[in-house]
């Protein structure tokens, strides 16, 4: 399936009812070759119109409703094992991630997040001078 | 459930919930679907919800990140077959080639998907025609479309 870019906003999360039930996705964070932090999370049934991604004071909040419908009401559920729901996680990024360079794509039910490492936050070789 | 054991008293420990949620679906608990788990194959993965409907059964199965061409369906029977792999999220051109070192894989800080091939049978509620059988996978959920066989179908008989 298509990957599908999605928007990383600079603003405060979009607020969370504190009485709704939400699901905490499950993810996977590593680090890419280039250094980038990478954040993926499964989020079945999110469509992209309805995933949130934003940073704001240092702290990474991805959101998504999760549709999965019944298939009618002349249906009787015989195993029910999953269900939609609001996702939300948020985590708190390190101050070697470059905020403004955060990309996230949505692609098969899978939240990717690239966070490139801010130059600043490379490793730099440090001469010694003699004197 | 009393207040302090609500869900919010859970929040600050988002971990423990998610753990729960995930205890609760290896289990069954809090569900009295434990039974009807065990016969559909065991609560394993991928999660599915079973619907029994008049004309066709629906088969929904949560595949999050599993390439089309990496799902396989099959039906026996009144038994399908559901096989696939969930390949680790690596960046192109990262892949480890043989003889690499271990250094040049990915780095992992949080691992919580599971990764790998997986394979589970569900028992059908009812006998279907595995001619017309649809399969669709949108966002990460597979939906499985199987007609009943004619002789399923309820039949009206009638009164002389």
């Amino acid at each position: 399936m298509a990957e599908k870019k999605i928007n990383v906003e600079r603003k405060p999360a979009a607020e969370v009812d504190p009485e709704s039930q939400t699901v905490a996705p499950l993810v996977d964070v590593w680090e890419a070759p280039d250094g980038a932090v990478m954040l993926a999370a499964d989020m079945p049934g999110a469509k992209p119109e309805s995933v949130d991604v934003s940073v704001e004071r240092g702290v990474l909040a991805i959101q998504a409703d999760g549709e999965i419908e019944p298939p009618g009401d002349d249906y009787s559920a015989v195993y029910g094992e999953f269900a939609g729901g609001r996702y939300y996680r948020a985590f708190a990024l390190s101050d070697e991630v470059d905020r403004a360079a955060i990309e996230a794509t949505l692609s098969d039910g899978v939240l990717t997040v690239r966070m490139p490492r801010a130059k600043a936050a490379e490793t730099r070789k440090i001469e010694i001078k003699s004197g | 459930m009393t207040r302090i054991r609500g869900e919010n008293w859970w929040d600050p420990f988002g971990g423990f919930r998610q753990l729960q949620r995930e205890l609760e679906r290896w289990m069954g608990l809090g569900r009295d679907l434990l039974g009807e788990a065990r016969r559909a194959g065991g609560m394993g993965y991928p999660p599915v919800n079973v619907y029994d409907g008049t004309e066709d059964v629906v088969v929904q199965c949560e595949v999050p990140g599993v390439a089309r061409d990496d799902l396989d369906v099959s039906l026996t029977g009144d038994t399908l077959t559901l096989r696939g792999v969930r390949r680790p999220p690596v960046e192109a051109g990262s892949e480890p080639e043989q003889g690499e070192s271990e250094q040049q894989r990915p780095r992992y800080e949080v691992r919580e998907r599971g990764m790998g091939e997986f394979c589970r049978t569900i028992v059908l509620p009812d006998r279907v025609d595995g001619e017309r059988v649809e399969a669709d996978l949108d966002a990460g959920v597979l939906t499985i479309r199987l007609p009943k066989a004619e002789s399923s179908r309820p039949h009206k008989v009638p009164v002389n």
